[in-house]
């Protein structure tokens, strides 16, 4: 059977209060983290998601591999495999960033 | 009023946490306001159990750990929601975008996150007393032992997120970790209080084991005792001393620890109550708790055991 409630609570009012203090602390304890400019963050010209971000910029590509010698296509059995290949369209910065300007 | 205060906390928290911060855009800010207040919360919820076995006033918070709970997991929801709204522009695929560091064994620190909601989601959608009576307390109780599942990944998520990202956070890790060792310890401590109590007493001859001595328990009060691996409320009313199960039938509450209100042993959990002299509940109520027969000795009250040697359960009277 089940009763009223406990009518005392100052246990549970103590605990939430030490909840509310260890947030309190807790937030001061972040690292500095803002979009602003000229300030250190996550988003902004100091993060590293924004220097992977500027080699996904226009023009910038992967160095090139060395070519090897050249072969006879007529002479290849290719195998044509449906393999995962990363989106060109996806960038850090699509949804992660706001705009920087 | 439990409930309400913990909607006074979190509105304190998000207001007043906004005003102090105010240094931070208001998209961070939501985002680890929501984390550390769900962090903490989900630290306090499977604090409960221990602290109640250490500390006997905490067990008066036992009552809202499932509020505490369910509360944790909406703040888990609205921390995902914000971090999809700001973060990922509401792109699933977004989620795994993480910076090298912020890896564990390759998987991204986001997914732990996603690991955690899920089972917190499924803790919380379970967690009111259909399905409890449903599924039995034992099977229920197995099931949200997956809390602790949860509370790993969180603690992953969280230290692969700042870890993963330099300069590396200490200011935030280190308290952090404190908090996630004190839970640690609290668990250990109850675990060792918990197996030196369940030393079994020997048992005597005429089919007696000892319980113990309790002279000085006082009208009203129970305690808990231990016959072999059985566990035993031992309960005085209206000056007899009366033995039952230690293990009430809603959520396993420790009947041993509650209090005698209205003639009935109250559990100190949820406010179940059984007669002592009968093990049953209430008129109307037909849930109860096994009660065994107490033998008196020279100050010294024994248990009977029966043919298998475990305690000899005694038949509740007859309805009238």
């Amino acid at each position: 059977m089940k009763s009223l409630a406990p009518r005392r609570h100052p246990v549970a009012l103590l605990l939430l209060m030490a909840v509310l203090v260890l947030a309190f602390a807790f937030e001061g304890s972040q690292p500095a983290h803002s979009h602003q400019d000229g300030r250190p963050g996550l988003y902004n010209a100091e993060c590293p998601l924004a220097k992977v971000a500027a080699m996904h910029a226009d023009g910038w590509s992967p160095p090139a591999p060395a070519l090897g010698p050249p072969v006879d296509p007529a002479g290849v059995i290719v195998v044509a495999h449906h393999v995962w290949a990363p989106s060109p369209s996806t960038r850090f910065t699509d949804s992660r960033a706001p705009p920087l300007a | 009023m439990f409930d309400a205060a913990l909607a006074t906390l979190v509105a304190v928290w998000l207001i007043g946490g906004r005003a102090i911060y105010r240094g931070l855009d208001l998209d961070v800010f939501l985002v680890q306001a929501t984390a550390i207040l769900t962090f903490l919360f989900l630290s306090a919820a499977i604090s409960i159990g221990p602290l109640s076995r250490l500390w006997t006033p905490a067990i008066r918070l036992v009552y809202f750990r499932r509020h505490l709970g369910v509360a944790t997991w909406a703040l888990a929801m609205s921390h995902a929601a914000v971090v999809m709204h700001y973060g990922n522009n509401w792109k699933p695929a977004n989620v795994l975008e993480v910076l090298p560091g912020q890896k564990v064994a390759g998987i991204p620190f986001t997914l732990f996150g996603v690991g955690a909601l899920v089972v917190l989601s499924a803790m919380a959608l379970t967690s009111w007393d259909y399905f409890l009576h449903r599924w039995t307390p034992t099977r229920w109780k197995r099931l949200h032992m997956a809390v602790y599942a949860g509370y790993a990944f969180v603690v992953i998520h969280l230290t692969a997120r700042y870890v993963g990202e330099p300069p590396v956070g200490w200011r935030f890790l280190i308290p952090f970790w404190t908090v996630a060792c004190v839970v640690g310890a609290l668990h250990l401590a109850a675990s060792i209080k918990e197996v030196r109590a369940d030393r079994p007493a020997a048992p005597v001859a005429d089919g007696l084991i000892l319980l113990g001595d309790f002279t000085l328990l006082p009208e009203g009060r129970a305690t808990t005792a231990h016959a072999g691996d059985e566990r035993v409320a031992v309960v005085r009313k209206s000056g007899t001393l009366y033995a039952v199960s230690n293990v009430c039938p809603h959520q396993h509450g420790p009947l041993g620890e509650g209090t005698v209100r209205a003639g009935y042993l109250e559990c100190p959990w949820h406010g179940y109550q059984f007669d002592p002299r009968t093990g049953l509940g209430p008129p109307g109520f037909t849930d109860s708790v096994s009660r065994y027969e107490l033998v008196s000795r020279g100050g010294r009250s024994y248990l009977r055991l029966d043919a298998s040697g475990r305690p000899l359960v005694v038949a509740p009277p007859r309805p009238a």
